[in-house]
């Protein structure tokens, strides 16, 4: 069988990926993909531990469930944002909406 | 002497390892950004496979029809519905600021990685023991030990979605000025 470090090496890849994408990219759309990421690496650590417990059980899948949820619900949300930003600013680049500043 | 082949297992594991990965960095940098969309829901296929691995078949059939049938659609929605100027992304070049996020996620993994390689864990395999991983247990479960949070998350999917359409909406006197 394949071991646990396997799994938790693929998901900190991934993570290290997302936060890469969060701290480079300006566009809106590009950091919304980085934040995807890091919930999918969340998700694959925790199912990879609730897989390799010492006594098999299920606890751990529907605790995905509900945030694989949250994430779509997340991800609705932000849309929504990116529609409304580039709509008034005309423009999805972090850096150059100076209006949200104080 | 003994000699240790890659197991099916593994090479299975591999491959799709490789290509969620690679699939995460050309979503990144993909030049268009509809190729990033297509590249991310790629990546979530990937991460599909790695949970059929895990014997998270129903996961894995939620997370395919969340993520791709829900979330890449409504991106490419997103995208074709505004003017393209906005999408055009600027030309990649080598800034500090590439550097230090370069820097910060190697830090990060290798840190990580290191803590993980100094724990016994990292040759753990799970245990043979016959059981029943069906979608049953997993509604039992969900019903039964999380029936409140089942409630309240279709609250929250409920608000949020209610707030999405009502950001998103165009107001009447909006349309008349344009």
């Amino acid at each position: 069988m394949i071991p646990l470090i396997y799994y938790l090496i693929v998901a900190l890849i991934l993570f290290g990926i997302g936060i890469y994408g969060l701290s480079v990219k300006r566009n809106a759309m590009r950091l919304l993909f980085s934040i995807e990421m890091l919930m999918n690496g969340a998700n694959l650590n925790v199912l990879a531990f609730a897989r390799y417990l010492y006594v098999p059980g299920i606890q751990g899948q529907p605790i995905i469930l509900f945030s694989i949820t949250i994430a779509a619900v997340e991800a609705a949300v932000a849309l929504a944002i990116v529609i409304v930003v580039s709509r008034t600013c005309e423009t999805v680049d972090f850096h150059e909406l100076k209006r949200l500043k104080g | 002497m003994q000699i240790s082949f890659l197991s099916t297992a593994e090479i299975v594991f591999i491959l799709i390892a490789a290509v969620t990965l690679i699939a995460a960095i050309i979503a990144l940098e993909a030049k268009e950004i509809v190729h990033g969309a297509l590249s991310l829901g790629v990546m979530f296929l990937g991460i599909a496979g790695l949970y059929i691995l895990l014997d998270a078949t129903y996961l894995a059939m939620f997370q395919i029809s969340v993520y791709i049938g829900a979330v890449v659609v409504l991106i490419l929605f997103t995208i074709m519905i505004s003017p393209r100027e906005i999408w055009l992304r600027r030309p990649f070049r080598i800034t500090p600021e590439v550097i230090a996020g370069i820097l910060a996620a190697i830090m990060l993994i290798g840190s990580i990685c290191v803590l993980y390689l100094s724990t016994p864990a990292w040759s753990l395999t799970p245990s043979e023991a016959p059981f029943d991983w069906s979608v049953r247990r997993i509604a039992q479960s969900i019903v039964i030990e999380y029936g409140i949070a089942l409630q309240i998350l279709a609250l929250v999917l409920f608000a949020g979605l209610m707030g999405a359409l009502t950001l998103a909406k165009v107001e009447e006197n909006e349309e008349e000025t344009k």
